[in-house]
């Protein structure tokens, strides 16, 4: 098959992941389409890997793997304490850092 | 033939997933969604060979940081799905204004390759991908260490009433 189409189809995923992140408005969401935004890169990164033949790139997949599994715990840890405090996940009535 | 179609079946998959989070107001409902796109990208991981890869984002993309979603969702306070759901029409406009200028750059990166992918399943042998993890990344991987670390340190200092 077209190596730029595998290509293309992460791009397409890590877009529609970007458009959720900028148009929600609840952070776990938010979260949640971050979390997106890294599978899609892994996808390149693993279509690359076939394409050349070495593995170098699978390593980077399980790096981001680590990272992602830390954000998201680290994330959702300060996402409870923010509901625990304030009463809402609404990013736009959140705002209490802008001065 | 069948591995091509498999790979463009999956990907209409995982992207149908995430354009179904995109209209999803409720929580709970865009996790699942999500958890559709996870695993068909696992699909898509092995029919590109990469089993290791594949099984691990089962494990722990679709295992383990989906489960913390859904107990951080039903742990809440109050109903997120009770709150008013979209952000003003000018945000959303802008956002996804800005996805597809992201995206048409990207498709115009992708016009610079001309390749032809060998679909045949040669497997990666785990070997490999440890002799490199352990080897020329080794202090690279240490450093993931440390990070989950902090990262298991973090969570608990910020989840506790009081230390």
């Amino acid at each position: 098959m077209p190596f730029e189409h595998l290509l293309a189809l992460s791009f397409v995923l890590f877009a529609l992941a970007a458009a959720g992140f900028l148009t929600h408005k609840n952070i776990i969401v938010l979260l949640m389409f971050a979390e997106l935004m890294l599978n899609a890169a892994n996808l390149a990164l693993v279509a690359f890997s076939k394409f050349s033949g070495a593995p170098e790139p699978q390593v980077f997949v399980l790096m981001v793997f680590a990272v992602a599994a830390a954000e998201a715990g680290v994330g959702l840890a300060i996402v409870i304490l923010l509901a625990r405090g304030l009463k809402t996940l609404d990013i736009d009535e959140i705002r209490n850092l802008r001065g | 033939m069948i591995y091509k179609l498999a790979i463009y079946a999956l990907g209409a998959l995982a992207a149908a997933g995430t354009l179904a989070m995109l209209f999803q107001t409720n929580p709970l409902r865009a996790a699942l969604s999500m958890l559709v796109t996870l695993i068909a990208t696992a699909g898509i991981y092995i029919l590109l060979s990469a089993e290791l890869v594949a099984f691990l984002q089962v494990i722990v993309y679709a295992g383990a940081i989906m489960v913390l979603f859904i107990i951080a969702i039903n742990t809440l306070p109050f109903d997120p799905a009770a709150e008013k759901p979209q952000r003003p029409t000018f945000l959303r406009l802008a956002g996804l204004a800005g996805a597809a200028v992201l995206l048409a750059e990207l498709l115009q990166l992708t016009l610079t390759f001309k390749a032809r992918l060998d679909l045949s399943f040669a497997p990666q042998p785990v070997n490999g991908l440890a002799a490199l993890l352990f080897g020329p990344y080794a202090f690279q991987f240490e450093l993931l260490s440390l990070l989950v670390l902090s990262g298991i340190v973090g969570a608990v200092v910020a989840a506790k009433r009081k230390l």
